[in-house]
């Protein structure tokens, strides 16, 4: 039996992240507190900045791990890799941003400040788009496959 | 690959993390500061004597930047979020608030038995790596190439994110004024951040911050952040005075030199809201550092591990290949 192109484990590992990554990304907005949420027990911590942040920089190592997998997997195969659909190609789209912007900002408040102080605020709201456009893709086309299926 | 082939390659990728060349060169977070481009001040304290013509001249120079907020506010729900309203309150100048970003706090402590009264003026302490910048989710924070750092009012959201993270608890909010009024004011959003910019306008210009200008007993100098800590450590030295601001959460762009301990100092002084403390802040954004440094990594890793993974494949064809020949 042929091995899968992106093993399942990977897949569930990228989906754990991803959700992970939106929740700890919605409270870095001051929304958990207001709406009760960090008041639920065991939730605290979706209250607390210093714990969502540095666990959203813990989930993004384990989402760009797995995302530079897939990217050499997919170049790797050369001309023998299968196609992708609409749905996958939405899904690069939308991961690849997110990640492009989240690094651009974690390089920004680091070493290499790319992009002009009056213009990290497009940086974010970009961001925080995109997550919106994921959350909008994952609810809408969530079930589709990425690949086209190989004849034969 | 399997999980255990995943572990060790994310294990390869830990020990590169600790691979002192490659976190050096990530972990050079204070390259700007050191560029000679971030502009700091340093506050001479046995200079001040309390007079408040900088506060004075600070509410001047600001009156028009101050919010002018519409009533009665939006009700906001639900009804645990509380309007924050100075609007009333303008003439409060023994505090930080969203009408007086400058305020000077005084503390008498016994040194060498003899009583000594110290005058501090406070306002924002421009950090280096400011976290209200670093972590504002809407971009509102700014860190200017000068080292100064500001909220801009257009599209500040009055989350007051900025304030909960803030080692001193700067910005100030009002409430009924900004972006929000225009978005959902009754479920998100608060008003607008308020503090010191270090006169951002009128540096920009050319000029210096108007406390600075308008002090009758130079208290306060300017420039870039390398010789401004020298001239305090120059000072304490001459005195035997003591520095606060050149570590605390990282490193600020203010310096204070007291000739009394700040420990002394801090712990005689009146704080609250809006009348920060002089404590050892700790370094907000290091800590996060080691998982930055991580996020830059992991894609490069997540790459390694993918040709890994091709490249024993081939190798396994291969040999299967000639198992059959």
């Amino acid at each position: 039996m042929p091995k899968e192109r992106f093993p399942r484990w990977q897949k569930r590992l990228l989906l754990f992240a991803a959700l992970g990554l939106a929740l700890t990304g919605m409270g870095q907005m001051p929304i958990f507190s207001r709406y009760y949420i960090a008041d639920i027990p065991g939730l605290g911590w979706l209250g607390d900045y210093e714990i969502t942040a540095a666990l959203h920089l813990a989930l993004a190592v384990v989402l760009l791990f797995v995302l530079g997998m897939f990217v050499a997997g997919w170049l790797g195969k050369g001309e023998g890799r299968p196609r992708l659909t609409a749905a996958g190609w939405q899904r690069v789209v939308l991961y690849g941003a997110l990640a492009v912007t989240g690094l651009v900002r974690v390089l920004q408040n680091g070493a290499l400040p790319l992009v002009e102080p009056l213009a990290v605020r497009y940086l974010d709201w970009t961001h925080l788009g995109l997550a919106m456009g994921l959350l909008v893709f994952a609810v809408s086309q969530g079930r589709k496959e990425s690949l086209r299926r190989s004849r034969g | 690959m399997n999980r255990r082939a995943f572990l060790k390659t994310l294990g390869t990728g830990a020990g590169v993390l600790a691979a002192p060349t490659a976190a050096t060169t990530l972990l050079a977070r204070d390259a700007a500061a050191a560029s000679g481009e971030q502009l700091a001040t340093l506050y001479d304290l046995s200079k001040c004597i309390g007079c408040g013509a900088c506060v004075e001249a600070c509410r001047e120079a600001h009156a028009s930047d101050y919010p002018q907020p519409k009533k009665p506010f939006p009700k906001m729900y639900p009804a645990r979020v509380k309007a924050e309203d100075f609007s009333d309150k303008r003439d409060i100048d023994d505090r930080l608030t969203p009408y007086n970003w400058l305020f000077i706090q005084s503390a008498t402590v016994t040194r060498d038995g003899a009583p000594v009264t110290v005058n501090m003026p406070r306002r924002c302490m421009h950090c280096v790596h400011p976290p209200c910048v670093e972590l504002c989710p809407w971009g509102s924070a700014v860190r200017y190439d000068n080292g100064a750092v500001g909220i801009d009012p257009t599209i500040c959201l009055g989350g007051a994110k900025c304030r909960t993270v803030c080692p001193w608890g700067v910005p100030q909010r009002q409430t009924g004024v900004g972006l929000y009024l225009d978005l959902l004011p009754a479920f998100a959003g608060n008003g607008v951040m308020y503090k010191c910019d270090r006169c951002q306008t009128r540096v920009a210009g050319g000029g210096k911050p108007v406390c600075l200008e308008v002090c009758p007993e130079g208290v306060q100098t300017i420039g870039p952040r390398s010789e401004i800590i020298a001239a305090a450590h120059a000072l304490a030295k001459a005195t035997g005075g003591f520095i606060y601001g050149e570590t605390e959460n990282g490193g600020t762009n203010t310096l204070y030199v007291s000739p009394v301990p700040f420990a002394d100092l801090g712990a005689a002084l009146q704080t609250g809201p809006g009348r920060p403390g002089l404590h050892a802040a700790a370094d907000v954004m290091g800590k996060e550092q080691n998982l930055a440094t991580a996020v830059l990594l992991a894609p490069l890793a997540g790459l390694a591990a993918g040709l890994l993974r091709l490249t024993s494949r081939v190798k396994t064809a291969a040999r299967k290949e000639d198992d059959h020949a």
